[in-house]
């Protein structure tokens, strides 16, 4: 793959390199639903039954998660959006995104110390940081090409720009301030 | 007077002026040809040498043009930026980064169908939804 020379990947000879193993470890390129951080979240509230005695359908109410806003109980409990104590459904625009794994699987835990445990609790996760598509063209409307050089010459902590070892955008530009656990 | 003739005149051995004091002529007896010994040398090549020179001039200028292309051809440097700009480009930039994410999710009421796959699906079990 060729690297523009004002780029810091033009220094080292395989940026990328494949690996045999399938293991998630830091450096690891893969695909995540990835929501979009920096939005106010909003909350999906069954409403009810559309018909009394059906079950498939239902009625929701899509509105802006504030913390201090009461909800009000369920009139008529939908099956299929089950929700326990003190939760709520959050919607979240989301989107698959190539993403760099940052940091390895957390500390597996012994199995005897986490019987009876929900899985959730001891589940490994990575922390990943997403990348954006960034080239120029019809679907990239407002296409900034001097923020990507900027970002290509190291300018922000936040972002680097990179070219992926996959299909699709030919420039991308890691989101270190979208960085998540999965 | 031509150019080089005229330089040729003035040119002047630095033994002649130390030899004389202040308000007397000076000798120029001991003084070499004025002309350039160059010039000269040019003029007296034979047509091989000549050539031979020319062929010498047109290599340096080969080589000369060579590096001159090297030059171009070296990678395009970029002075680090000490602390990065938050400014228009920056904040414009960051505006059309926020653009890739989508449309933002409308408020209102909708229904919604469920899929056969939900009734058995983890997350309504409660606990585990690993």
């Amino acid at each position: 793959m060729m690297y523009p020379d004002d780029s810091i990947q033009t220094v080292i000879s395989n940026w990328w390199e494949e690996t045999e193993s399938k293991e998630l470890e830091r450096g690891s390129l893969v695909y995540a639903f990835i929501p979009h951080v920096d939005q106010v979240p909003f909350t999906v509230i069954p409403a009810g039954r559309l018909e009394a005695e059906c079950h498939d359908k239902a009625s929701l109410k899509i509105e802006p998660l504030r913390m201090q806003e009461r909800r009000p109980k369920d009139t008529l409990p939908v099956a299929a959006m089950t929700l326990h104590d003190g939760e709520l459904w959050a919607a979240y625009r989301a989107k698959k995104r190539p993403c760099l794994v940052l940091g390895s699987t957390s500390p597996i835990v012994d199995k005897k110390l986490s019987r009876g445990m929900p899985k959730r609790s001891t589940a490994p996760v990575v922390q990943v940081a997403p990348y954006y598509g960034a080239d120029c063209g019809v679907s990239r409307a407002g296409y900034n090409p001097e923020l990507v050089d900027r970002i290509k010459h190291l300018e922000y902590q936040q972002f680097f720009w990179d070219k992926l070892p996959i299909g699709g955008p030919n420039e991308s530009i890691l989101r270190l301030d979208h960085m998540q656990l999965r | 007077m031509g150019t080089k003739e005229f330089i040729g005149v003035i040119m002047i051995d630095h033994k002649d002026i130390k030899s004389g004091a202040p308000g007397e002529y000076l000798d120029f007896t001991h003084s070499k040809s004025s002309v350039p010994s160059s010039s000269m040398k040019t003029e007296e090549l034979t047509a091989k040498k000549r050539k031979k020179l020319k062929e010498g001039i047109k290599r340096l200028r080969e080589k000369n043009a060579q590096r001159q292309a090297a030059k171009l051809e070296k990678p395009r440097l970029v002075n680090p930026v000490s602390s990065p700009r938050y400014d228009d480009i920056f904040f414009k930039g960051l505006e059309w980064l926020e653009s890739l994410a989508g449309t933002p999710i409308s408020e209102g009421e909708s229904e919604a169908a469920f899929s056969n796959s939900v009734w058995t699906s983890s997350t309504r079990r409660g606990d585990d939804v690993s």
